[in-house]
């Protein structure tokens, strides 16, 4: 049977061998969304990736084992990723649109299988994606990251908001408002009423 | 005409819409494209797939870099000595116990002894003196 988080907490604290190793494999692709949708840059998500775990590592004995590990080690990376933003002097991103050839190959998949469903042109397909990416990429860092957990890795609030070291309602107040602003924004593209600067 | 507008930014994936005011409202009409879409591209929005070996390297590097809490040193020392400290104060309890006993041993002086003294006369001898007095020898 499978272990829970918990018991491989404990486990790991009592320096069983593979226990820490398979909370990490539980949450690397978790790890690895949030840093990389928060700083966009692919050569850094490793590194930051790994001091987040050994954060993690480091601080198994302090966790409250009642509280959901998810959500720890979201807020973890969250923190580990506006340290890394602060070194920058930027709470900017990069961007996501700075495609490699292989997501644009993915865009253009992407652009056929959504072709059918909402009749969009590729041209529109691809002003969306350049237009959600950088409306997400220009958000303040607890605005992203609140939108990102719920919208991207299917968070419930309560998760998001400890993530933030916030309260619930706050957590919906700007997943809320986060998503009016996109959705007006993707909106007034759909209706010719918006310019998209390169 | 139903004039109460969706709010999209308030519909979670599955939430139901008011079908009728779609039909009449221009407006949500072009907002629910634009959410499909937001919902859409959200889905797909670039993602970055950890190594394969990953996991293991962190943990081995984390095995290496252990810092190990006083708390949790001091439980776990604990834990491993217990077994040791236990048995330890049983046989110091078992000792204890023993020396306060009074053992009553004295030395039959031996050569008091006559040399001719029979066996049985040496018995009892040394069993008079276990029990603290002096044997009397009855031949004198």
């Amino acid at each position: 049977m499978e272990k829970t988080d918990a018991e491989l907490v404990i486990a790991s604290l009592e320096g069983a061998p593979y226990a820490f190793e398979q909370i990490v494999q539980r949450y690397e692709r978790l790890v690895f969304s949030i840093i990389y949708h928060q700083l966009g840059r692919r050569r850094e998500v490793e590194d930051v990736a790994q001091d987040v775990f050994l954060k993690v590592f480091n601080s198994l004995g302090r966790f409250d084992r009642r509280r959901p590990l998810k959500a720890w080690i979201a807020k973890i990376t969250v923190n580990q990723c506006r340290d890394v933003l602060r070194k920058r002097r930027s709470s900017r991103v990069e961007a996501f649109s700075n495609f490699t050839e292989e997501e644009e190959r993915r865009i253009q998949s992407l652009h056929d299988v959504s072709a059918g469903t909402a009749a969009m042109t590729e041209a529109e397909s691809r002003a969306c994606l350049k237009l959600l990416d950088r409306l997400v990429r220009r958000l303040s860092h607890k605005d992203r990251t609140a939108f990102l957990l719920r919208e991207v890795e299917g968070f419930g609030y309560d998760e998001v908001s400890k993530a933030l070291g916030s309260s619930q309602v706050a957590a919906r107040i700007r997943v809320s408002r986060t998503r009016k602003r996109l959705l007006a924004a993707l909106s007034q593209v759909l209706s010719g009423g918006a310019t998209l600067k390169p | 005409m139903n004039r109460k507008h969706i709010r999209f930014e308030n519909l979670e994936p599955n939430g139901v819409l008011d079908e009728e005011h779609l039909k009449s409202c221009r407006r949500c009409r072009r907002e629910l494209r634009a959410y499909r879409l937001f919902r859409f591209h959200l889905e797909h929005l670039p993602q970055i797939e950890p190594p394969a070996h990953f996991a293991r390297t962190v943990a081995r590097l984390a095995e290496e870099r252990r810092v190990v809490p006083f708390a949790l040193f001091l439980e776990r020392a604990a834990r491993q000595l217990a077994p040791g400290l236990i048995t330890l104060m049983g046989a110091v309890t078992i000792l204890l116990y023993l020396s306060s006993q009074p053992v009553a041993v004295s030395l039959t002086p031996l050569e008091s002894l006559p040399e001719e003294a029979s066996l049985e006369y040496t018995v009892d001898s040394l069993m008079a003196s276990s029990e603290g007095g002096w044997i009397i020898d009855e031949s004198n």
